[in-house]
């Protein structure tokens, strides 16, 4: 016991091979445990041949199951970083690697919630969620059986038959999510998911996003403007600035999931993360 | 229930008005006498004329002779105007490619191909149906390469999200979503087909509802006649009010308007 201490402090003592072993095991460790990083991204788009940054200089390590949530004012590139991730922007500059592999574009294995619901309003439920499989070939007994699972995770049970227009945004929602989760991807991304809910379905459905976060162990990215919410829900909250949009800075919440909301901790990280947005403008 | 009854009696009179109004005229026309009875068939001697065409089947095989032309050229002009729309409104190097051909070719009045469709295909059965499929072919996919480019962009993005191959993007978001306007072509393209069918049978048949009017007149048969335009307008109508129909059953997913 005390030779292997011994050891490992000779190994540290050196500072230069300290620093070497480190950064090589770091590198190691995203290739194969890390489920996301992030390198140098870069995304500009051009608007009558002017060049127009969107984001830049992005570093981003998300560890499996973790829940990152990033926040900034609207236009700092929030929603356009997800679509990079979810590979339905393939042009940018600088490298997305999930496990370790390049993202060339979208995957079964990373989800995207939208902030509209974008159900087809000619399918019911139960055909909108099945739209997740029309890639895939799987048993018809056993998609059946999936989709139930996931509409009973979302709480959708008996609404299956239901057109998008007879449901509330909240339910609408809902059944986003069981779309988005049938495939059981490892990343889940969302875009505002919340961002058209009146405020009391808003706090029902965050606390829902924990509970199946919790269950499913998916890493979920959540794009919000919404400061509390990023703070009750995130492992680490993102702060970025806009025009172009860069990280400003990466806050980590060391608090227990379920959080109480009016943890005086969590207000006074709201108190900071204000501090910071308010600060460009 | 008095309010269902009277809303029932205006819009039965808002549609029934114009007709009697003008068979009024007609009748008043025909007895005030300026012009002869050969000219000016009265109501009804037009009224006995279609009776007896009915009773001795005459009607019956022309209409059936008509009825199938418009439905083979329909559903070759029609079925080839769906595939050109969704293709067009799919592929940006097709649209390159074909779009100015495309847009000048639409602006030749359907009629206008009739002579050179003549010296191709002589005058048979396969030139009627021709000019029929042509004439139904250009609102088909005028209509479904509009729908196309209006699917909403969001909705793409669903379906790069779960890959979609290229059929199931046809198949669950591309169809599905420019249903509202392929059926508006198809309306477009039934009626066209039918006004077509009439025109082609007057330039050169032996059956239909297009030649029993031509053969009419030239036997100054003009109660036939009369009965000729009459039902083409009729069944034209009919037609139009199916495909209506078919919309409304094909929208129930919208929801409606209040």
């Amino acid at each position: 016991m005390h030779s292997v201490v011994k050891l490992a402090d000779a190994k540290r003592s050196p500072k230069w091979t300290d620093s070497q072993t480190e950064s090589g095991s770091d590198r190691r460790f995203s290739q194969h445990a890390s489920d996301l990083v992030l390198r140098q991204v870069a995304k500009a788009y051009r608007i009558d041949g002017k060049r127009l940054p969107v984001l830049e200089d992005i570093n981003l390590t998300v560890e499996p199951g973790q829940f990152v949530t990033i926040v900034g004012a609207s236009g700092c590139g929030k929603s356009t970083l997800l679509r990079l991730i979810s590979g339905l922007e393939r042009d940018f500059d600088g490298e997305i690697l999930v496990s370790g592999r390049n993202v060339t574009g979208p995957s079964l294995n990373r989800g995207l919630i939208f902030q509209d619901h974008r159900l087809f309003p000619w399918l019911n439920v139960e055909d909108n969620v099945a739209l997740a499989f029309e890639s895939r070939r799987i048993d018809p007994a056993d998609k059946r059986r999936i989709i139930q699972e996931h509409l009973k995770l979302v709480g959708l049970t008996g609404f299956e038959k239901a057109f998008p227009y007879q449901l509330s945004g909240g339910m609408a929602q809902r059944a986003a999510i069981a779309r988005a989760l049938v495939n059981e991807p490892e990343i889940l991304l969302l875009d505002e998911p919340l961002g058209a809910v009146d405020a009391l379905t808003r706090l029902y459905l965050q606390n829902e996003l924990q509970r199946i976060w919790t269950q499913k162990g998916v890493t979920m990215i959540m794009v919000t403007h919404d400061i509390d919410e990023a703070l009750f829900l995130g492992d680490r909250v993102v702060v970025l600035q806009s025009r172009p949009g860069r990280v400003r800075r990466i806050i980590d919440v060391d608090l227990p999931h379920p959080r109480d909301r009016e943890d005086r901790q969590i207000a006074r990280l709201k108190k900071e993360i204000l501090a910071d947005l308010a600060g460009e403008h | 229930m008095f309010g269902i009854i009277r809303k029932i009696g205006t819009v039965a009179l808002r549609l029934l008005a114009p007709p009697l109004l003008l068979i009024a005229v007609w009748e008043a026309l025909c007895r005030s006498g300026r012009f002869p009875d050969a000219v000016l068939v009265p109501p009804e001697q037009v009224y006995l004329t279609f009776i007896g065409l009915v009773q001795d089947g005459e009607l019956w095989d022309n209409l059936k002779a008509s009825g199938s032309r418009v439905l083979i050229g329909f559903a070759i002009g029609g079925g080839a105007g769906l595939v050109t729309g969704i293709a067009l409104g799919l592929s940006r190097t097709l649209e390159r490619y074909l779009g100015l051909s495309f847009t000048v070719l639409r602006q030749v009045p359907f009629i206008a191909w009739g002579p050179l469709l003549i010296i191709v295909m002589g005058i048979g059965e396969g030139f009627k149906i021709a000019i029929i499929a042509n004439a139904a072919f250009f609102p088909m996919a005028l209509n479904t390469l509009d729908g196309v480019r209006n699917v909403p962009r969001n909705y793409r993005d669903v379906a790069a999200i779960f890959q979609f191959s290229r059929w199931s993007l046809i198949r669950r978001l591309i169809v599905p979503a420019s249903l509202p306007f392929i059926l508006t072509g198809l309306r477009l393209a039934l009626s066209r087909s039918w006004m077509m069918v009439v025109g082609a049978e007057l330039f050169a048949s032996t059956i239909g509802i297009g030649h029993m009017m031509d053969w009419a007149r030239e036997m100054f048969q003009i109660d036939v006649v009369m009965v000729g335009v009459l039902l083409t307008g009729i069944v034209g109508f009919l037609l139009d009010q199916s495909l209506r129909l078919i919309e409304a059953r094909f929208s129930t997913w919208k929801p409606r308007a209040a």
